[in-house]
């Protein structure tokens, strides 16, 4: 079985699998819907008279960092269903078998589902991003922006803000191969996504924790992240990617070694 | 003591089971029958008080599954594997079973020791084999030493040693009295143990009645079983 | 009933009690506690903390550990072909969901005080190492304030907060086992109350004041004040979140087929 085929197999199983496309669909759904609202909220704000600090460029942005656990949920899922038992409980039962009997060659098998994470939560990611800054540009009305001046004022943040989508699914999808089970990711991953996160709680507490994977990944897209000294957005970009590929290697290490 | 009548059960718009009555008899082994879909676990599922059925009763010793006290003190059932959570151990699982229908913590030990998984009490199930598993089903199913036993595939996964042990203790269950529906696809290990047989197909009760009755004028259970179910293989053998 | 009362909630608890995954849940919950209430004592937001604050700071970070073990006490069932014998041996539908909300509630509770109890140490500590400090003539303002609490610890409204913070853990718990009775699944059943409790406040945050209205928000007027609904509305409002819930809940579980 060559890589492109177990590609598609994998792109298969994940488009009939409920959970990831609720995860993802639920996602994007819910980041763009609660971005227009945002968009609306500030357009009454600016017609009140409050003064345009310059935030209205970053609205279709602001979204961007909790909208991320919809591919959260994805990767974590694409994982988590092969160890599922189904009803057949002892011994066998459980998809992950028949996907090792099926593409014995296991670092193969992890590419191939590595690269349908990547590539979902690349679309997801796109379209959302893309989607909410077009939409929140409109839902300004008269106080949005010509698409020209936004990129200008933007630049690579945009794209930034995909690119931190689809590392955050890598690492949540390399996580959930090492814990072979979607609870502890899902907990640690979706609580570090909540208001105060656990990471920048650390942050107050080391400098060092300016070099964790979601703090270093949100200077690519963040304005304003609220600690201080920072990494630039180029740096963040590497150290983010650094610890993708360093966790997915470990977890590609873990899954040829270990019994299924 | 098992009676079930005008038993109708639909998913949706398909019908699994329509108008399925038939008694089981204590002091016998009755063979359960039919091909894949033909409704017997929807039966079954039904009888245990698993699944509603949209009309019809189905009785244990008069009562329906989910009105009897301590339910598994009068039946013992095994139904798809172990029914144990992987990450427990077979004697925590047993335990909790035997907790909830107040039965002594002994018999956890002794149902172990019957099913031969004494040696593996505190491995977890999910290392358990298939065989393993079905042994731990049948641990749980006779916990509460029950008056009925309702087993679908017991023999599922099982060594020629554990399929011999399944015979002799269902038929010893059956001469103490007792009630035995057995579900089972393997023809000549039915043939072999049963006393009874019920044939399903279609959703339908096609034939019942005592093991010679139904497999007169065929060369063998397997024979009468595939002219009892198959239409076409019936429509053949009349031509 | 079909079942003794007692027997179905003493297996419930034996249930708990041999679920790997349920007993590791505490455990990390509790020492997630203490670690999470240090960090905030040790390095707060915007101004120095009391013991006590820092305590209910963590609740935030802490909640999850109770909606895990609320989601693992119904959906673990249904992980395999648990709920099969779960079902067979306690055919009573409504009997099994009050055995496993008071297995849940019991279990629940005693994590919650260890919890409180974890924190409060955890920032205690922390408060403490920075008296240290203090003494040893390093720092004069910062750390004498540390030192005073440490000597004063937590006074008789601050008790009260933490024994409603506790509460506010298990009902939130007890939310995520309804989810779990409605969905049957524990990665779904976690991603949706993880969501409804933590996720979708930050979207709404400034956006709407619906926000005030969601399970997570209004549970934390029980034991923090703050903006929106008072201590009383947002009880209220958790317990209509609850009431919601384990009725539909309810209702799903003894009508649907196994």
């Amino acid at each position: 079985m060559s890589l492109p085929n177990t590609v598609a197999a994998e792109f298969r199983k994940i488009v009939t699998l409920p959970a990831a496309i609720v995860g993802v669909v639920l996602g994007t759904a819910m980041t763009l819907v609660f971005t227009a609202m945002a968009g609306s909220s500030r357009r009454a704000k600016l017609d009140a008279g409050m003064a345009d600090d310059g935030s209205t460029y970053d609205l279709g942005l602001e979204m961007a960092a909790p909208g991320v656990v919809g591919v959260i949920v994805t990767a974590i899922v694409i994982i988590s269903s092969e160890y599922t038992a189904t009803s057949k409980d002892a011994g066998g039962g459980r998809q992950i078998l028949v996907s090792l009997t099926g593409t014995p060659r296991r670092g193969e098998l992890l590419a191939a589902k590595a690269v349908v994470v990547a590539l979902v939560s690349g679309v997801a990611g796109a379209v959302t991003i893309g989607g909410g800054l077009l939409m929140t540009q409109v839902l300004l009305g008269r106080h949005g922006h010509p698409i020209g001046e936004l990129m200008g004022v933007l630049g690579w943040r945009p794209v930034g803000a995909v690119a931190y989508w689809v590392l955050t699914a890598l690492i949540a999808f390399a996580v959930a191969v090492m814990a072979r089970s979607g609870i502890v990711p899902m907990v640690a991953f979706v609580v570090n996504t909540t208001f105060v996160s656990v990471t920048f709680l650390l942050t107050r507490v080391t400098s060092l924790a300016k070099y964790l994977p979601d703090v270093a990944g949100a200077q690519m897209f963040a304005t304003g992240y609220p600690a201080e000294s920072m990494v630039t957005p180029l740096t963040g970009a590497v150290v983010m990617t650094a610890w993708t590929v360093a966790l997915l290697g470990v977890a590609a290490g873990l899954f040829v070694r270990r019994d299924a | 003591m098992i009676e079930i009548t005008g038993l109708t059960k639909r998913h949706g718009k398909k019908l699994a089971i329509s108008d399925v009555s038939f008694t089981v008899a204590p002091g016998r082994v009755t063979g359960f029958l039919g091909p894949n879909g033909a409704g017997k676990s929807s039966t079954l599922r039904i009888l245990l008080g698993l699944d509603r059925a949209d009309a019809g009763t189905a009785l244990i010793g008069g009562r329906p599954y989910r009105r009897l006290r301590d339910p598994l003190r009068t039946v013992g059932s095994l139904i798809e594997g172990s029914g144990a959570h992987r990450s427990r151990t077979a004697r925590a699982h047993l335990s909790w079973v035997a907790r909830s229908n107040g039965l002594a913590r002994s018999r956890v030990g002794e149902v172990l020791e019957e099913v031969g998984l004494a040696d593996v009490a505190g491995k977890r199930v999910g290392t358990f084999s298939l065989g393993m598993g079905q042994r731990l089903g049948m641990a749980a199913a006779l916990l509460g030493t029950p008056d009925v036993l309702v087993l679908d595939e017991p023999g599922n996964g099982l060594d020629p040693d554990g399929i011999r042990w399944i015979r002799r203790l269902l038929k010893e269950y059956a001469q103490g009295g007792r009630t035995v529906l057995l579900s089972s696809h393997l023809m000549s290990e039915m043939a072999e143990t049963a006393d009874d047989l019920i044939v399903i197909s279609g959703g339908r009760v096609v034939t019942s009645g005592p093991l010679h009755e139904v497999t007169a004028g065929h060369a063998s259970l397997e024979e009468a079983f595939f002219a009892l179910t198959d239409p076409a293989h019936r429509a053949g053998r009349a031509s | 009933m079909t079942n003794g009362a007692w027997n179905t909630l003493a297996a419930e608890l034996i249930k708990l009690r041999t679920l790997p995954a349920a007993l590791i849940t505490i455990c990390v919950t509790v020492l997630a506690a203490a670690a999470f209430a240090a960090a905030l004592e040790a390095a707060p937001f915007d101004r120095s903390l009391t013991v006590a604050e820092a305590t209910l700071g963590s609740v935030e970070y802490v909640q999850a550990g109770f909606i895990v073990l609320g989601v693992l006490s119904v959906a673990s069932e249904y992980a395999g072909s648990q709920a099969r014998t779960t079902l067979t041996s306690v055919p009573g539908r409504l009997l099994l969901m009050t055995g496993k909300a008071g297995a849940y509630l019991l279990t629940a509770t005693a994590t919650a005080l260890l919890t409180v109890t974890a924190s409060c140490a955890g920032a205690w500590l922390a408060a403490s190492t920075q008296g240290t400090v203090a003494v040893g003539g390093v720092d004069t303002g910062q750390g004498a304030v540390g030192g005073a609490e440490v000597v004063a610890g937590p006074a008789g409204g601050d008790l009260a907060a933490l024994a409603r913070a506790a509460v506010y853990l298990v009902l939130i718990g007890l939310l995520a086992q309804a989810v779990a009775a409605l969905l049957r699944d524990v990665i779904a059943s976690l991603a949706t109350v993880l969501a409804l409790v933590l996720v979708v406040p930050r979207f709404l945050a400034g956006v709407t004041s619906l926000a005030d209205y969601l399970p997570g928000a209004a549970g934390a007027r029980l034991y923090q004040a703050g903006p929106g609904l008072t201590p009383v509305e947002g009880g209220l409002v958790l317990a209509a979140w609850l009431t919601l819930a384990l009725t539909a809940a309810t209702i799903s579980f003894t009508k649907r087929d196994a």
